[in-house]
């Protein structure tokens, strides 16, 4: 997030208005670069070709999926998102850009977000698909080469309410502290750090590094989770009104079941931070 | 110059009686800084005992009017009087009622009408301070109850029932389209279906290849799936409904359970107050349904919520303290409203113009008199609300109905026809003091029905009283408490004795005192002004003598303008010699509060004629009623007196010379008797007297006014031009006991110089004004011969018998003029 770029996914049933505050802060952290992306599914473009594909639109009528049909739809989705994005741009006042592209969604995300520091994804109000359809996406770009992707909610993440950051291990600390600290400098507010490691030696390693090093971050508190489950670490936001949790994305507690179920249960947004992402070192 | 042994100089008044002085024995002090203030009412019986009665008397229309001329001091009267009755009541066993405290609150039912609430006297602050702190810990309370994680958690378990509820149903349907050999996938619109083969999408080409059954099969299968998807899109509205019904109950029982503690608590605070229940229940309501008022701005810290009791919204939880009550005076509210307009008596609803619209609320009513006046008294100055337009009908309005409805002038005179408030009437119980003087009071007796109803009640205030010793010695030390309360110097005995006479003066009767108070005390402010630029620490009798002399100074230029034109006969006045039918007549100009006396020249002429007295003043349309009805009984008088067996043969005329300005009054007609007398009898008058007296039919003098005036008026001309002993004034008898004359005319009396005469008959005029005797009738009838009257009657027969013989000749001439009179 220094000097960087940002791909942000729209959705144009979403309203924009968090997407808008938290690019606002990360700009007056460090000059950023913005790119929109929208794409274009090439299954839904797939399902159409069948002359038997039947589209159930939402006023309860039916209709046949036709590709041209489909093809405006979505060129009407995508025009939207991009007024909604460049109206975005130029009130933050950023260099942007926006790009349209038809394929697999996954996949042209990471490569729209190559280069990229984050890529923040604007949920709509209401998930129109099905869990399965969700959870393997979000598992998919969990697990994909992007650094850090940010899951954002409608309303969330809400300043000086503090930031979670949850340690499952000692690996993890470099990568989740510095977007968690990153982002709890945006957003004005603390960070709360939740260990769920059951080694004792780990837990007190983390919690040296925590407190002194390049780890360290400061106005930090402490807590230990005897879980790391859904309910726990959803329990745990809650409590302390947490706006957003930072997890570790590669780590394999961090599955499209956690993601998807703290994203039902807590209402915060949702940081996940890639390891393999060579840029995030570690740094006060 | 009458001679000493004059029989007119019986009628002669001795200087003595011209002016009555003040003993300074009878003023119990030597300064009126040795003394205490006294009551300014004394001398006011009848109409202190109406204001006791009128106060003390219960039931509807018993309200005050109070007579009195203004600079009587009468606003300062009342408001004392009844200052003195509220405390002696204060003090007594039995106190007044307690006053209650109004405000107004607002109808959640229907907030065009505010609702009227009354409380115990003081409370109305209290309460209004406990729903603003009311309002205060629901800003915090409420917020805090719907960002607690207990109502957090149950929001996300709400919607995660729906959406698991959504989810689930989409699985389902997603599942069974699986089994069935489809797909299911969102669209940007709604969702897409399309048959899978082995798990993959089949084109066209590989469908047309699959049997006949199965392709049958795929397709009943499309619309079982889409029959599936269209009734979850169907249900999904409704449990969206009942979530957000759900969410809506939530948080109506989360605002319930933050909210309860606080208004139960002031609930029964007030349990009293059966109103005050019925208020909380619709508070406690109406607070459930717009809960989302309390939360606070969006870009305002969670930590700092708005505390701001007087936004739109939450101003309808607010108290307008209309009445509120003093702790220090807790009884009967004493209030003179000095611009008794409509809006001042009643109240006011104010408006404040919002994106190009004027809006109210309760909380913009506004008291007025009657309302600060309600349980106590309420002082108007009459006259001035009678010109405030609307207020008087509003007044007998609220008095009839004995409550105050605040009325707009606007909707009253259908200017404007927005919708504005009707506050709750507030019940009216107090006492309306009205100060207006007489023709005012007499206006609205004859003219308006409703007054006798509503003002039963008249104090009628003494614009003098009598000059008794007792009398003389209250008026000096009223005289000191006015002194006192103006923080002038002391006034000595001889100062206070010097204002006591200059008091009878402004009666213009020796034997009164003036209780117009107001030109008293500015008269003490002058004379303390003199005192100080004399260097005196105390006011002496020269400086009040300064004072009155120095007031004169300043008003008479038009005196003196006049006098200098009869002085260089631009006005014809004669005060030597004498002349037939012409005599010095005596008249009052009034320049604001100056008056002075002139000379008039009055005329007359007689000769033959048909029995009229020609008014000329009258003719020629200067002359008013009264002087019209003079001149009658002039003529009535003159008809009666002489050859009354004669037909009245005369023609005379009567004219105020010089005179373009109109006359009035009947003061004037003994001059004018006079003066037809002496022109009938051909008996000079005179001219180095005037008169002045009115008279009735049987020739008798009457008073009339302005005496002390008309004297020194015709002195200063006569001094003007040198006084030789001749010169003098007639006056009615029954005029001296009026007479304060100035020091000089006294002075001129008693040193022989100048003559004030009082008579009592037409005839003892005559005899002073022709210096010849006027005659009375013998046992046969006949006038004296060669006096005054029987020239009159000798001239009056002589009149009628030249008439007998014109007529007899006028006949006969007619005759002979007539054809076949001489055939």
């Amino acid at each position: 997030m220094v000097g960087s770029r940002i791909v942000v996914v729209l959705d144009a049933a979403s309203s924009g208005a968090s997407l808008q505050r938290i690019l606002r802060k990360l700009t007056s952290e460090a000059p950023l670069e913005l790119r929109g992306v929208f794409v274009e599914d090439a299954r839904l473009i797939a399902h159409s070709k069948s002359s038997m594909a039947r589209e159930v639109v939402f006023s309860g009528g039916f209709r046949r999926l036709e590709t041209l049909a489909l093809e405006r739809q979505m060129r009407g989705s995508m025009l939207r998102a991009r007024r909604q994005f460049e109206a975005l741009a130029r009130s933050i006042g950023v260099p942007h850009q926006f790009l349209s592209t038809r394929g697999d969604l996954v996949a042209e995300l990471e490569r729209a977000a190559a280069q990229s520091e984050l890529l923040i994804v604007d949920m709509p109000p209401r998930q129109i698909g099905s869990r399965a359809w969700w959870g393997s996406t979000i598992h998919e770009l969990a697990h994909s080469q992007l650094p850090a992707i940010l899951f954002l909610r409608d309303g969330e993440p809400e300043d000086h309410r503090p930031v979670i950051m949850i340690v499952q291990s000692e690996e993890d600390l470099p990568r989740t502290s510095t977007q968690a600290r990153r982002l709890a400098r945006a957003l004005g507010s603390r960070v709360l750090a939740a260990i769920t490691s059951d080694n004792v030696t780990e837990t007190q390693s983390i919690f040296a590094r925590l407190v002194s090093g390049p780890s360290s971050i400061a106005s930090l508190k402490l807590f230990h989770l005897a879980r790391c489950d859904a309910e726990s670490i959803a329990q745990f936001a809650r409590r302390q009104h947490a706006s957003a949790i930072v997890l570790p994305a590669d780590h394999p507690a961090t599955d499209a079941d956690l993601v998807r179920e703290l994203l039902r249960k807590t209402g915060c947004a949702l940081l996940l931070v890639n390891s393999r992402d060579d840029n995030n070192r570690e740094s006060g | 110059m009458s001679e000493p042994d004059s029989p007119v100089n019986r009628f002669r008044l001795n200087a003595e009686r011209l002016y009555l002085a003040c003993d300074p024995s009878l003023i119990s002090f030597e300064t009126t800084a040795d003394v205490s203030d006294v009551d300014a009412t004394f001398g006011q019986t009848r109409a202190l005992q109406a204001m006791d009665f009128g106060i003390g008397m219960r039931g509807s229309g018993y309200n005050l009017f109070v007579l009195a001329s203004p600079g009587s001091h009468r606003h300062r009267i009342v408001r004392d009087f009844l200052q003195g009755r509220k405390s002696k009541q204060c003090e007594g066993d039995q106190p007044a009622d307690v006053l209650s405290d109004w405000v107004y609150v607002n109808n959640f039912a229907d907030s065009r009408k505010p609702l009227a609430v009354a409380l115990p006297s003081g409370e109305g602050k209290d309460f209004k301070r406990d729903l603003d702190q009311l309002v205060e810990e629901l800003q915090t309370a409420i917020p805090s109850a719907f960002e607690g994680e207990q109502y957090r958690s149950r929001i996300l378990e709400i919607n995660q029932v729906f959406e698991e509820k959504v989810q689930a149903r989409l699985e389902e349907i997603e599942e069974q389209a699986r089994k069935e050999g489809l797909s299911v996938v969102p669209t940007p619109q709604g969702f897409g279906i399309a048959p899978l083969r082995e798990g993959k999408l089949i084109t066209d080409a590989e469908f047309g290849e699959l049997p006949e059954d199965e392709q049958s099969r795929t397709r009943e299968a499309i619309e079982r799936i889409s029959d599936k998807l269209r009734h979850h899109l169907e249900e999904v509205p409704q449990w969206h409904k009942q979530r957000h019904e759900e969410i809506k109950q939530f948080n109506r029982e989360t605002t319930d359970l933050a909210v309860r503690g606080p208004i139960t608590r002031l609930k029964e605070k007030y349990r009293e107050h059966a109103k005050l229940t019925g208020y909380f229940n619709d508070l406690h309501e109406d607070v459930l349904q717009n809960a989302r008022e309390f939360m606070p701005n969006a870009d305002q810290p969670r930590e700092t919520p708005s505390v701001d009791v007087e936004t739109p919204v939450l101003r309808r939880y607010s108290v307008n303290v209309i009445v509120g009550g003093d702790d220090e005076e807790p009884y009967m509210p004493i209030v003179y409203e000095s611009k008794p307009s409509l809006q001042n008596l009643l109240g006011r609803v104010e408006h404040i113009a919002q994106f190009g619209a004027l809006i109210t609320d309760f909380s913009m009513i506004r008291p007025g008199a009657l309302h600060r006046a309600n349980g106590g008294y309420l002082i108007l100055d009459a006259s001035r609300l009678l010109t405030e337009p609307y207020a008087w009908p509003a007044l007998k309005r609220a008095l009839d109905a004995e409550e105050i409805r605040i009325e707009s002038m606007a909707e009253l005179m259908s200017l404007v026809s927005t919708v504005s408030l009707e506050p709750e009437p507030i019940p009216l119980n107090l006492k309306v003091v009205l100060i207006g003087d007489r023709l005012l009071y007499q206006m609205l007796c004859m003219y308006d029905p409703d007054f006798a109803d509503l003002f039963k009640v008249a104090a009628d205030f003494e614009d003098r009283i009598a000059r008794t010793a007792e009398n003389t010695g209250l008026y000096g030390h009223l005289l000191a408490s006015l002194a006192h309360r103006e923080s002038l110097r002391p006034f000595s005995r001889e100062a206070v004795a010097r204002m006591v006479e200059h008091s009878a003066r402004l009666m213009g009767d020796s034997e009164k005192l003036s209780m117009r108070l107001r030109d008293t005390t500015d008269l003490l402010r002058e004379s303390d002004y003199w005192a100080g630029k004399a260097g005196a620490d105390t006011v002496g009798r020269s400086h009040v003598q300064r004072a009155v002399d120095a007031r004169v100074e300043r008003a008479d230029r038009l005196r003196d303008e006049m006098l200098d034109e009869t002085l260089r006969r631009n006005l014809l006045i004669d005060t030597a010699g004498a002349e037939v039918g012409q005599i010095n007549g005596l008249s009052v100009l009034s320049l604001g509060d100056f008056s002075f006396g002139r000379p008039v020249r009055i005329t007359a002429t007689t000769r033959i004629g048909e029995g009229k007295i020609v008014d000329i003043e009258r003719e020629a349309e200067l002359g008013g009623h009264i002087h019209s009805k003079a001149v009658m009984i002039v003529s009535s008088y003159l008809s009666a007196k002489y050859a009354i067996d004669t037909p009245l043969s005369l023609r005379a005329s009567l004219v105020f010379e010089q005179s373009y300005g109109g006359i009035e009054g009947d003061s004037a007609s003994v001059a004018e008797t006079c003066a037809l007398i002496s022109s009938l009898a051909g008996v000079p008058i005179l001219q180095n007297l005037a008169v002045t007296g009115s008279i009735n039919q049987h020739g008798q003098v009457q008073v009339i006014g302005g005496v002390n005036e008309k004297i020194e008026g015709f002195f200063d001309l006569c001094r003007k031009r040198g006084l030789d002993g001749s010169h003098g004034v007639v006056i009615p008898k029954d005029n001296a006991k009026h007479l304060m004359l100035r020091e000089d005319v006294v002075a001129a009396v008693r040193n022989g110089n100048f003559h004030v005469y009082g008579v009592e008959t037409v005839d003892e005029a005559l005899s002073i004004l022709t210096g010849s005797p006027a005659g009375e009738r013998d046992n046969e009838g006949n006038f004296l011969e060669a006096s005054v009257n029987r020239r009159a009657e000798d001239r009056l027969v002589h009149f009628a018998q030249s008439r007998e013989r014109f007529e007899q000749l006028s006949n006969s001439d007619r005759k002979q003029n007539k054809p076949g009179a001489n055939d």
